[in-house]
């Protein structure tokens, strides 16, 4: 929801408004309300250049750990700093995704899996190279019997090979 | 037809209807198919109706011929020829028959109802009991006519027609000896009027002229067989196997075998070519050079709508292709598009991909049964 003021009556901080104050999307009236906080207010201003600074550093970090970061991999649940290496976690970048739908991917993933499994445990029909010429023998001697051997029998005596 | 006769000739065609009746007729999934007492001679098929006199005497020569390569000592030499796609195939074989042993070169043996090949471990026997299962006569699916022939091998011959049934286009030609009536000549005529394939007799002695001929004494036995590769009468298929009792273009079930390898093979006729369906679970190695042997890697086609791959050989055409976890090896010796025709009547579903695999898994495990 895009927030249409500063939380909490004027005077007090901007906390969660300095964020949409940064995305631009407060109303004009709740801008200039915000701007003429932030000109007398030290601690939103020091509040909103630290924000402004993580929104600077998520920009600039690798793709995977972004996503690593959303899957809730991230052990701290802290996202990788810059450079991804261990102990530079921006704190207070928490992933947010709730715990239920965690469990749900965490089903379908195991669902996948199993899945998976069924699908390399089913039993391969067996590979079959039928034997053309030995089958065409078996072919011509069961029609000689009961048809004319001459024309039957004669056509395998030459060596069987089978052409386009 | 005197009243006996016609007495006998009805009795003879309610016992073949009867007889046919083994032979099961089983629909698709309707569980284990079971075949007649015995596949080998079960599924006797009588004519539907008497043939036309030129039928007859065309039926008559061609038992004739069939008797005749059993019996008559001769030798000779055989051409056989073949088309693939773009190129034309030739290959000679010396053809030697005394004592009912027919040999083929040093690679085929035929005696009485056994069938041996020779290869890198000696005779191997491909077939070795007699069946009575005949398949239908030839004149069910086809008008046949004869006619006085050229000279084949410098001997003159009753040549037979065969056109479809209702039909003016020629599909084959049999030239047959007049004086021992052996099939000196054999042509599959294709759709443009070509022969595609052929076996014909470039040269030959005895064969009943009367001197010449080989000496029954000369082969009288076929060597005994190292190892065999026999199929098995197959009485029972389990699922996913399934008996058709007819298909393509007229052609019948004739019997249906299990050989090594968990291979079946149900064998088909329209009483003048075979047609054999071989069924194996698993799914198609995607190295289709290697089905090939020596030569090629076949070429893909489309039947019903599914891409599979056709070979052709000396033998005849085959198609390959896989469907449901099953992979289906079609040959036959009769026209491409009698096979075409047959494979239509046969599953081909695309393979189910992995993802439908798992589906179907799961799916199975919330089953009532």
């Amino acid at each position: 929801m895009i927030p249409s003021g500063p939380t909490g009556p004027p005077g007090e901080h901007l906390g969660d408004a300095l964020s949409a104050f940064l995305d631009d999307e407060l109303a004009p009236a709740a801008r200039r309300e915000a701007e003429t906080h932030l000109a007398g207010c030290s601690d939103c201003r020091a509040e909103l250049e630290e924000v402004a600074a993580a929104r600077r550093a998520i920009r600039i970090m690798p793709v995977h750990a972004t996503r690593r970061a959303l899957w809730g991999e991230d052990p701290g649940g802290a996202v990788p700093g810059p450079s991804g290496g261990p102990g530079e976690g921006w704190p207070g970048l928490t992933s947010r995704r709730p715990a239920a739908a965690r469990r749900r991917r965490a089903a379908w993933a195991l669902a996948a899996a199993v899945a998976a499994a069924i699908a390399l445990l089913l039993p391969r029909d067996p590979s079959v190279a039928p034997s053309l010429p030995s089958l065409a023998d078996t072919h011509a001697a069961r029609a000689s019997v009961t048809g004319d051997p001459l024309s039957q029998l004669a056509p395998i005596a030459v060596p069987v090979s089978f052409g386009p | 037809m005197n009243p006996s006769a016609r007495r006998l000739a009805l009795g003879c065609l309610v016992a073949g209807t009867v007889l046919g009746g083994l032979v099961p007729a089983l629909p698709a999934g309707a569980g284990p198919a079971v075949l007649g007492p015995d596949p080998a001679v079960g599924g006797i098929t009588r004519p539907d109706a008497a043939p036309a006199p030129s039928d007859s005497t065309a039926v008559e020569l061609l038992e004739r011929a069939r008797e005749a390569a059993e019996s008559q000592p001769f030798d000779g030499v055989v051409d056989v020829e073949w088309r693939d796609r773009h190129t034309q195939h030739s290959a000679q074989v010396a053809v030697h028959s005394a004592g009912g042993v027919l040999r083929f070169g040093d690679e085929v043996i035929g005696a009485g109802a056994r069938r041996l090949i020779h290869g890198s471990g000696g005779w191997l026997t491909l077939w070795g009991h007699d069946v009575a299962a005949l398949g239908p006569p030839p004149t069910t699916k086809y008008h046949l006519s004869v006619e006085d022939g050229p000279a084949v091998a410098g001997r003159p011959t009753d040549l037979i027609l065969v056109q479809l049934a209702g039909t003016d286009r020629l599909r084959e030609r049999l030239y047959l000896d007049r004086q021992s009536g052996l099939l000196l000549r054999r042509e599959l005529i294709n759709s443009r009027g070509q022969p595609s394939r052929s076996v014909a007799f470039t040269s030959m002695s005895g064969g009943g002229s009367g001197g010449g001929g080989p000496e029954a004494t000369t082969v009288g036995t076929a060597p005994g067989p190292s190892r065999s590769a026999e199929p098995s009468p197959a009485r029972h298929l389990a699922a996913p196997y399934k008996l058709k009792n007819r298909i393509g273009d007229g052609y019948q079930l004739v019997g249906a075998y299990k050989a090594k390898g968990g291979v079946v093979q149900q064998f088909f006729s329209d009483g003048l070519h075979g047609l054999s369906i071989f069924e194996q679970r698993g799914h198609l190695s995607g190295a289709e050079t290697s089905l090939a042997g020596e030569s090629g890697g076949g070429r893909e086609v489309e039947i019903a709508g599914h891409t599979m791959r056709a070979y052709s050989a000396s033998v005849g055409e085959a198609i390959v292709w896989e469907s449901d976890g099953m992979v289906y090896t079609a040959v036959t010796d009769g026209p491409w598009m009698d096979l075409a025709g047959a494979v239509k009547d046969l599953p081909h579903a695309d393979p189910p991909g992995r993802l439908r695999r798992v589906a179907q898994a799961v799916v199975s495990l919330f089953r009532w049964r």
